[in-house]
């Protein structure tokens, strides 16, 4: 045989099992046959891969003997059974732990506990609405110290200090012990009545016989007001809420500096130092 | 796993799984207790299983059984009590030797006998090749299926199936090549 022909010899017997599975392209096909139709020895292996092929296709399936299934069927059935006993068994043990237990493996049971996420945050988020909302600006006689604190402030001149720490000390520090409308009960009166912007603003007759009211336009100083309110009503809800102050160098740090930056910014007031 | 889909599977897959522990093991009894062994395991650990890969776990399951069984056999825990091992036609394999081989090797492939030749060359075939080829030409699995019972790549197992008939070729043709001789 000629090296070519070990060559080709070669590559054929790597293909014969797939030829006959018939998965070769329609290329090697051809070159396997023209290959076999020459060589007889190659023609012998591709005989013989025909006859594995066909004894092992050939061969009778055994069947199960039958006393194995039913010694499987009857293990199952029993383990089944003694599977329902022991259920009851321990839910008369333990009936929490069991009903657990089967919830776990309910289908149904696993959109309980994302119901359960769910309505926990929802009231999570409702909660967070309520106390986020604006506090509706207070009617003019409604007792608010930690807003009326704020008030004598912005009436004031510019040139007057203001009482700034001082005067937050002692609405800061007591504002959880001052009865005093929370959030809450203002987002409520919200949703009762819209908030009334022009009973929230200051007094008219203290505005007009303030020089810096009539330098700038009402708006920013509402808007500072506003913020202001805001921001102590809020302080005042925690405390209260909470049962505890707020530190006076946070209420600085927090609410009083940027408030009174605020304000400063809007009624062109000096800063102070 | 509800007991009566439970059921469904057995009746749908012992043939075949009692008919692979049978060609790797080569006796009846012990293929019986792997086919048992391996159903309960189905239905004791059934949720674990997907619906549509059932066959390639059963056939995996019982193949790793069937390999602690030989392991077994092999150190000698298992005594042959009973010493007689059949094949799957319910011929002696023991009953054998290398002149009858020599002197009816080709001709078995001719007449009935072909299934226990090819049996008994099953079992002298290295594995992997022996369980893919069994899968493949007689439990009739598809690549697939075969791929995952094996866990193997889908090309991996095409080219050992080819590979596994190629060295049962190669033993049918040393086995004429001596009878010509």
């Amino acid at each position: 045989m000629s090296e070519f022909d070990r060559d080709e010899m070669a590559w054929v017997d790597e293909r014969l099992e797939a030829y006959v599975d018939g998965e070769l392209s329609p290329e090697e096909r051809r070159r396997v046959e023209a290959f076999v139709r020459v060589d007889e020895a190659a023609a012998r292996r591709l005989q013989l891969a025909f006859r594995v092929s066909g004894a092992l296709r050939s061969a009778d399936p055994p069947a199960c003997p039958p006393e194995v299934t039913e010694a499987v069927l009857a293990q199952a059935r029993r383990e089944a059974r003694e599977g329902v006993r022991q259920n009851i068994r321990a839910r008369a043990r333990n009936p929490l732990e069991a009903m657990r237990r089967l919830a776990a493996g309910f289908p149904a049971a696993r959109l309980v506990r994302p119901s359960i996420a769910a309505a926990v945050l929802a009231a999570l988020v409702v909660a967070a609405a309520l106390l986020g909302r604006r506090p509706a600006d207070p009617a003019p006689g409604a007792s608010a110290p930690a807003v009326a604190e704020v008030r004598p402030e912005v009436q004031g001149s510019p040139s007057d200090e203001p009482t700034g720490p001082s005067g937050f000390t002692e609405a800061g520090p007591s504002t959880a012990d001052q009865a005093g409308p929370s959030i809450a009960d203002q987002a409520t009166a919200d949703r009762a009545a819209p908030p009334n912007v022009a009973e929230a603003m200051p007094d008219e007759s203290a505005r007009s016989s303030s020089p810096v009211a009539d330098a700038h336009p009402p708006d920013e100083v509402e808007q500072a007001l506003r913020e202001a309110k805001w921001a102590l009503a809020f302080v005042s809800d925690v405390g209260r809420r909470t049962g505890r102050s707020i530190r006076r160098e946070v209420l600085e740090e927090r609410v009083t500096d940027p408030v009174q930056r605020l304000l400063n910014e809007a009624l062109g007031a000096e800063p102070t130092g | 796993m509800r007991l009566s889909e439970f059921e469904r599977l057995v009746y749908r897959h012992q043939d075949r799984v009692y008919g692979f522990a049978l060609r790797l093991l080569g006796r009846r009894e012990d293929a019986q207790d792997v086919t048992q062994d391996v159903l309960i395991r189905l239905w004791r650990r059934g949720d674990e299983v997907d619906a549509e890969r059932v066959l390639p776990w059963l056939m995996r399951v019982t193949r790793n059984a069937c390999i602690d069984r030989l392991r077994r056999r092999q150190r000698g825990i298992e005594t042959a009590t009973d010493g007689l091992e059949l094949d799957a036609a319910g011929h002696d394999r023991t009953a054998h030797d290398g002149a009858g081989e020599t002197a009816s090797a080709v001709e078995r492939l001719e007449r009935a006998d072909d299934q226990a030749w090819i049996e008994r060359a099953l079992d002298g075939l290295a594995e992997p090749y022996r369980s893919v080829v069994i899968l493949r030409e007689m439990q009739e699995m598809k690549y697939e299926e075969i791929a995952a019972a094996m866990d193997m790549p889908l090309n991996t197992v095409k080219v050992y199936i080819h590979r596994g008939r190629k060295m049962l070729r190669e033993r049918l043709m040393e086995v004429s090549e001596r009878e010509r001789v």
